[in-house]
């Protein structure tokens, strides 16, 4: 996980070289929050999908620096050739994302960012095991299992009318941990998705409502 | 130092492309069986012994009956943390006890679930003068799981 660290650390000093070397920050008063929600995860549990969920978006602005927030929830169940495999749990991502698209007026945003996840999640597996001797029936429910991730982010945000925005987040995600000792090894970690993708990728669409914290003060010739 | 948007658009593209073709595959690199070597105490080299019979707790078989051998391969009981073992033979009778961590892996839902077994300790009472665990990891029984040294 230490070296993921440090690469993310490389990453970040390098973005904020790119960020800062032509435009300085005037300011880093927030002027509004914007909140959403996951769409492809929801239309999922919608349709009656053996997989799904539910995930709120924030984020907010600090000049050109936005720090995000996501929280979600998710759920699987798996028919498998021996049994059946089932996982439902909570997770949450921190992180922020750097805008390149400062002097859109609409202040539509394409940004590159990071996020650390954590997640909480339970896990049941029931499968017939062959011994070679006769066959056992293994019932398996481990509950509590946390694990945490690392990943790189990039997307669009647009403001479709006033107040009302779309837009998505692709991820590429690395340094997951789990536990070494479970009695199941996890096979799929809520918010990152299979344990052993290493790196994995994810796509998430959002519909976002901004609220104002401060009037927008206008663009100047020279921002222009 | 800096780099355009998009050079990181290619970097993040390119290694989003590598995971696009990591599958998980059915190889099963699990086993139940554990495979013991009896080695010779005054050679330190394996030694073929006569066995009267081995029997495994939880198992409904007897094992090895009249038969000579210098490496046994028997199974480990699922759903347990230990399994006891009976080794019967002319020259006196061996009792191992062996711990395991058990660990249900779901390969992928077309290969199924599979059981990892990972030695912890083997203890022992009869007549050997010393058991070893060489490779704690039980995934073939081509490998050498556990010494009994006679």
């Amino acid at each position: 996980m230490s070296k993921y660290i440090y690469s993310l650390i490389v990453f970040l000093l390098m973005l904020s070289g790119t960020a800062s070397s032509q435009d300085s920050l005037r300011s880093f008063k927030p002027t509004g929050i914007r909140v959403g929600a996951e769409t492809i995860g929801l239309i999922k549990s919608l349709a009656g999908s053996k997989a799904g969920g539910k995930e709120l978006f924030a984020d907010m602005d600090l000049g050109r620096y936005f720090l995000a927030v996501e929280v979600g929830e998710s759920f699987r169940n798996l028919t498998i050739k021996d049994g059946t495999y089932s996982n439902e749990g909570r997770y949450l991502r921190l992180g922020a994302d750097v805008n390149f698209l400062k002097k859109d007026p609409d202040r539509n945003m394409f940004f590159l960012g990071f996020r650390y996840g954590r997640a909480v999640y339970r896990e049941q597996l029931d499968y017939v095991y062959n011994t070679g001797f006769g066959t056992v029936n293994m019932d398996i429910d481990q509950q509590q299992v946390k694990s945490g991730w690392l990943e790189l982010t990039t997307g669009l945000r647009v403001r479709v009318v006033k107040f009302f925005w779309m837009g998505y987040t692709a991820r590429l995600k690395f340094g997951s941990s789990v536990p070494d000792e479970s009695p199941i090894a996890p096979y799929e970690i809520p918010g990152y998705g299979l344990t052993f993708k290493k790196p994995w990728w994810g796509f998430s669409y959002y519909m976002m409502f901004r609220i104002p914290l401060r009037k927008d003060k206008a663009l100047s010739p020279a921002e222009k | 130092m800096a780099m355009k948007p998009s050079g990181w658009l290619i970097v993040f593209a390119l290694l989003t492309l590598n995971s696009c073709f990591e599958q998980g595959d059915c190889q099963d690199q699990t086993s139940n069986r554990i495979t013991f070597e009896f080695i010779s105490s005054s050679t330190n080299k394996p030694s073929e012994i006569a066995i009267d019979s081995v029997t495994v707790s939880g198992v409904d078989k007897t094992f090895y009956k009249g038969e000579k051998a210098s490496r046994i391969i028997l199974p480990l009981t699922p759903g347990s943390s230990n399994t006891e073992l009976k080794i019967y033979r002319p020259l006196g009778n061996i009792s191992l006890n062996i711990s395991y961590l058990e660990r249900s892996t779901l390969l992928d839902p077309a290969c199924g679930a599979r059981v990892l077994f990972t030695l912890k300790e083997v203890s022992f009472t009869g007549s050997a003068s010393k058991v070893q665990i060489i490779k704690s990891l039980i995934s073939s029984v081509q490998e050498t799981h556990v010494k009994i040294y006679l």
